[in-house]
């Protein structure tokens, strides 16, 4: 895998970002026979070769693997989320600005990958509870397709990328094709059967992720480092570097073009369909034109609305498929900053070893339909994790100095659980995505502005999280339990979604029940701009499951001349 | 190597933040001067935050603070990651160290046997709880004091050195399996990493 010379400037398709939907957009594409050219704007990040921090040890960085003061001054949202060993890939604030018209946290990825390479690896698939949500409460706009339409393709998705988890038969969170889970530890087996004994409805499982506890297509096992992050030289978790890119590499269909800033879509108006993508080489900040019979449009999500409002023509002045006005619009994220923590005095003789790259979850149990109704609609799932303290946990706990300080600082300290919500976020039109029209960045890109705050309904679940997560951990006999709520801004659980959401009606929405555009039917938005209500579920493996759905759809329609 | 050299000069403009300047030269010399003194100042400590370092965690059937580097790494991290005013007052209360050294034993930090440099010490520890609301809000008003940061850096730099990793605690760099309830054998270490 490597940057192809472009000999060309016309392919069968184009697709728009290499994280983890575009990832999937390019291999099915290129598998089902598409000369396929795959547009990144950072640089190329070559698997296992590329991952530079990956082998290092603490000792062989150089701030511990802190950031300085300084970087996070020039980086504050970078350095939220990325360390010394993995901040590089983060894009940095100072060469990437944006425009916070409220505070919002947009973390991107900008090299071949995507967050793909640093995503949070959760796969919970979504259940008819989620997708009739709006229609039932009459939110926003019904979702145009329900878990039958995309249960197989969910099946597909996991047997590729692999995913550790338990069957649990829950109609919430339904059961996907797992690889076998991970293990609970002692203390997480124990809060499990409290939270079986004393709550109807709750079930504690392991977390389901894509990393691998055998080895899988020719990639992992997981060793158990913990480091994912930076990058997994054994292939232990999936991401489109280690996966779907050489995949599609391999069927020779596939040209990748790193550093391509994408501008615009060129639509033709005469045809009336698009034709191809505008780019700015982000090196030489040359402009070229590449076409194609289709375009998947997989930039993430914010990204993806800014492109499409930046493609205006005499027949989309506002923006390409922007008929509705929802384009940009309906930006959702989950809330994920409440929650509760507390110690175990039990369990003093036992310990593990390796570092499971995961915790557990508890999936939700608010408003299942089944007559309790909470004060706020949908609701939330609870992860989190059990561990004996270290050090790091330790650092402001242990008093004194001297030998018998030491000796506690190096030795296995008491059980904690830590336990958070991930909440449902409803999509509000005012939670928005818009260009500047006056400021632009190094490529002469007008700035993306983006104004999102939660509401009354996040708000009243955050509580409702607190109350429950500190009940569970009394009633299983926790001490010290603290309560938190950081009251982060949206962007925090990098799971924003909803600018370009799909519909029934033309008029309220900008996606088909196939993610392609009402009005341009050749192009296709698989990325998280196309939902349409956000569940509580971290939604990557439905842009997957979407992805390769509207791939398969794609192709037919090519094939009998439809598009 | 323009990218190299934009680079460099951005770093060095961060140590002292945007001085107007009217020529090049003009702009990196007292950059250089004032950058390189500053360093120097936390450096000149290094000795005293060696013996405060080995006084917390001191070598025992494994390796100390001193063994492990502390010091360096200590200048490091909080020269690099903390604000000027946070040095400021880590480098006044190294200051007032010596100075109760002095007044209660008539020497100074370094020539103290190992019972007069915990007591030292040990005066300047709170015993408020990690969650309590008054610590919240000391912090809050305050900040973390001198001890605290010696405190948090020594830890930081210790259990993240070669020698406090591996032989201090439990260092395993690919572990391979996860095993979740294990019987603990007797004298076994945290793990080094999370």
């Amino acid at each position: 895998m490597c940057l192809v010379n472009i000999k060309s400037n016309t392919y069968d398709a184009i697709v728009v970002g290499s994280g983890i939907s575009g990832g999937w957009a390019a291999m099915e594409l290129c598998k089902k026979g598409l000369k396929t050219l795959l547009l990144e704007r950072g640089r190329n990040v070559e698997h296992s070769k590329d991952y530079l921090t990956a082998m290092l040890n603490p000792w062989d960085f150089p701030h511990r693997l802190r950031n300085t003061a300084q970087y996070i001054k020039q980086n504050p949202i970078q350095t939220w989320a990325g360390d010394e060993a993995d901040r590089h890939f983060f894009a940095s604030d100072e060469h990437h600005p944006y425009i916070q018209e409220t505070p919002f946290r947009w973390l991107r990825g900008y090299q071949v990958g995507g967050r793909s390479l640093t995503w949070g690896r959760q796969c919970y698939r979504w259940s008819d509870l989620d997708f009739e949500a709006n229609l039932k409460d009459g939110i926003a706009v019904d979702w145009p397709i329900r878990y039958k339409d995309i249960a197989p393709w969910y099946s597909y998705v996991e047997r590729f990328i692999g995913v550790s988890g338990r069957q649990e038969g829950l109609s919430q969170l339904p059961d996907g094709e797992f690889l076998p889970p991970m293990e609970l530890n002692c203390v997480e087996e124990h809060l499990a059967d409290s939270i079986r004994k004393n709550f109807d409805r709750r079930t504690l499982t392991i977390a389901r992720v894509a990393n691998l506890t055998r080895g899988w297509e020719g990639r992992g096992p997981c060793l158990y480092r913990n480091l994912c992050t930076r990058g997994c030289p054994y292939g232990g978790y999936f991401s489109s570097n280690s996966a779907t890119i050489p995949a599609a590499m391999a069927t020779g269909n596939l040209t990748l073009r790193p550093f391509s800033v994408v501008t615009e879509i060129i639509y033709d108006d005469a045809k009336k369909r698009a034709t191809g993508v505008r780019i700015i080489d982000a090196m030489e900040k040359k402009t070229y034109e590449y076409f194609a019979h289709i375009i998947f449009l997989n930039a993430s999500t914010i990204a993806t609305a800014s492109i499409l409002l930046n493609s205006k023509s005499s027949r989309f002045p506002d923006g390409l498929g922007n008929d509705s006005g929802e384009l940009g619009r309906n930006l959702m994220d989950h809330h994920s900053s409440a929650g509760a923590y507390g110690v175990y005095k039990g369990f003093k003789d036992t310990y593990y070893k390796g570092r499971r790259p995961c915790g557990f979850l508890i999936p939700r149990y608010q408003n299942l339909g089944d007559g309790e109704k909470e004060a706020f609609l949908r609701g939330y799932n609870l992860q989190g994790a059990g561990e004996r303290q270290g050090w790091e946990e330790q650092l402001f706990d242990l008093k004194g100095v001297g030998k018998d300080f030491k000796r506690q600082l190096t030795q296995p300290g008491p059980w904690m659980i830590w336990i958070a919500g991930w909440g449902e976020c409803l999509p509000y039109r005012e939670n928005k995505v818009t260009l500047s029209p006056d400021q632009t960045d190094e490529w002469g890109q007008p700035l993306v502005k983006i104004n999102f705050s939660f509401g009354d309904n996040e708000r009243l679940m955050r509580k409702h999280i607190k109350g429950s997560a500190i009940e569970m951990l009394d009633k299983a006999g926790f001490n010290k339990i603290v309560s938190f709520d950081y009251q982060t801004p949206g962007g925090s659980s990098v799971h924003e979604m909803g600018t370009a959401r799909m519909g029934h009606d033309p008029n309220t929405s900008v996606l088909n029940g196939f993610n392609q555009i009402h009005s341009v039917k050749n192009v296709f938005v698989t990325d998280g701009s196309c939902m349409t209500s956000s569940g509580c579920q971290n939604p990557s493996l439905t842009y997957m499951a979407l992805t390769a759905r509207a791939c398969d759809y794609a192709v037919s329609q090519l094939k009998s001349k439809n598009l | 190597m323009i990218m190299d050299r934009r680079l460099a000069l951005k770093t060095v403009t961060a140590v002292v933040g945007v001085i107007a300047s009217i020529s090049l030269v003009k702009y990196l010399k007292p950059v250089r001067l004032k950058s390189h003194r500053h360093s120097v100042k936390l450096a000149n400590f290094q000795p005293l935050i060696a013996n405060i370092a080995e006084t917390i965690i001191p070598r025992t059937d494994s390796p100390g603070a001193i063994d492990a580097g502390v010091a360096d790494c200590v200048v490091k991290l909080i020269g690099d990651c903390e604000s000027r005013e946070v040095q400021q007052s880590f480098v006044d209360w190294l200051k007032r160290v010596e100075r109760d050294s002095e007044k209660k034993y008539g020497r100074p930090f370094s020539s103290c046997d190992y019972p007069q440099r915990a007591a030292i010490l040990i005066r300047y520890e709170h015993n408020d709880e990690q969650n309590s609301l008054f610590r919240k809000l000391r912090l809050r008003v305050l900040g973390m004091d001198g001890m605290e940061l010696m405190k948090k850096y020594t830890i930081i730099s210790y259990c993240t050195s070669m020698e406090g990793a591996t032989q201090a605690l439990a260092y395993d760099y690919v572990p391979g399996v996860y095993q979740p309830c294990l019987a603990m054998e007797a004298g076994q270490k945290c793990w080094a990493t999370n």
